[in-house]
């Protein structure tokens, strides 16, 4: 007979991506973990209620039953992370991340359970599915340090990094433009801003110092090109 | 014909119908950024290429305009042929690359 706690039973076992960038990855497993949890939870207490009527056990049972609800609303939360928008907000990550401490909390709880009683016949026969347990905790570490990990990239993504170019990339490209042909000046520092003000969204200030010493050095070249343009022009209109 | 020149023709062939700023040629073309304005300078003196200014208010945008540049219509045709005539052709220079930027 399977065991009600087991973590294989619930396709939990696959790898759990912990490098991943994008909760969406993540989802699945948080699916998977809080379902095997639930359920896990609702047995052990169950077996609890029909069981030993001892403090500690009714104790423990009253501690299944809170995190029992907390879990639920893991599902709930999963949910309406995914539902609404392909990127949840990190405060909505925060909370997957805090429900899902509570699924570690009772992990942990189900494996001293299983340690301390496992004289007792009872818990005996749930006894082996400890390993899972522990396999659960610790995916459920992996998982809410990916969704930390992937909310923050969301949270810097979505709030669009202040993009600010570099004040030495800025002074070259000021003086490439000064070099050029003075009808084609503002046209040109208009046009290396530009370009400039992309690249400081995706690069470093180094890249952007780059950017601007390479304007520079071709500025003669591109100086030579307008003035021939311009020549060829004037020839054309004579 | 340069490498480089023959590099941003090809790219800007790759798209002839639409219109590309700077960075997005650079890229098309795999050459550094800050490179390419006096080649494009010197297409646009020659008549086989056009700008013109993204039609954008930067405050609302919260970015600068950019140049757009696209090959003029008999622009195309001049820069297929001066690929094609090059002395040292691109495929020659990177082998596998055939005229329209598929391998070969």
């Amino acid at each position: 007979m399977r065991p009600p706690f087991d973590v294989h039973a619930h396709g939990t076992d696959r790898n759990l991506a912990p490098h991943a960038a994008q909760i969406s990855e993540v989802d699945p497993h948080i699916d998977s973990l809080s379902t095997l949890a639930i359920e896990g939870a609702a047995n052990l207490k169950r077996m609890l209620e029909l069981g030993d009527d001892r403090p500690t056990i009714r104790y423990l049972a009253r501690q299944l039953s809170d995190h029992l609800s907390a879990l639920n609303e893991v599902k709930v939360t999963n949910g309406f992370a995914r539902t609404p928008a392909p990127d949840p907000t990190l405060a909505q990550a925060r909370e997957i991340v805090h429900f899902l401490a509570d699924a570690r909390a009772l992990a942990k709880k189900i494996d001293d359970f299983h340690y301390f009683y496992r004289d007792n016949p009872k818990v005996a026969a749930f006894f082996a599915v400890s390993p899972s347990v522990k396999r659960a905790c610790h995916k459920a570490d992996r998982l809410a340090s990916a969704i930390a990990r992937g909310a923050q990239r969301t949270r810097l993504t979505n709030a669009g990094r202040p993009v600010t170019s570099s004040a030495v990339a800025l002074r070259l490209i000021y003086g490439a433009a000064r070099i050029l042909p003075a009808a084609s000046r503002s046209r040109y520092q208009g046009e290396f801003e530009s370009e400039l003000h992309e690249l400081s969204a995706v690069s470093s200030r180094w890249a952007q110092v780059m950017f601007g010493l390479r304007l520079l050095d071709r500025a003669w070249i591109l100086r030579a090109e307008l003035q021939r343009a311009s020549r060829q022009k004037n020839t054309v209109r004579l | 014909m340069t490498l480089q020149t023959q590099l941003v023709l090809r790219a800007l062939l790759e798209h002839p119908t639409s219109e590309l700023y700077g960075l997005q040629i650079s890229q098309a073309a795999g050459l550094a950024t800050g490179t390419i304005h006096p080649i494009l300078a010197r297409f646009e003196g020659l008549g086989w290429l056009e700008s013109r200014w993204e039609q954008i208010d930067p405050i609302i945008e919260g970015r600068p305009r950019r140049r757009y540049y696209r090959l003029s219509p008999d622009g195309a045709a001049k820069a297929r042929h001066a690929l094609e005539t090059a002395r040292t052709p691109l495929a020659r220079l990177l082998p596998g690359l055939t005229f329209d930027g598929g391998p070969r």
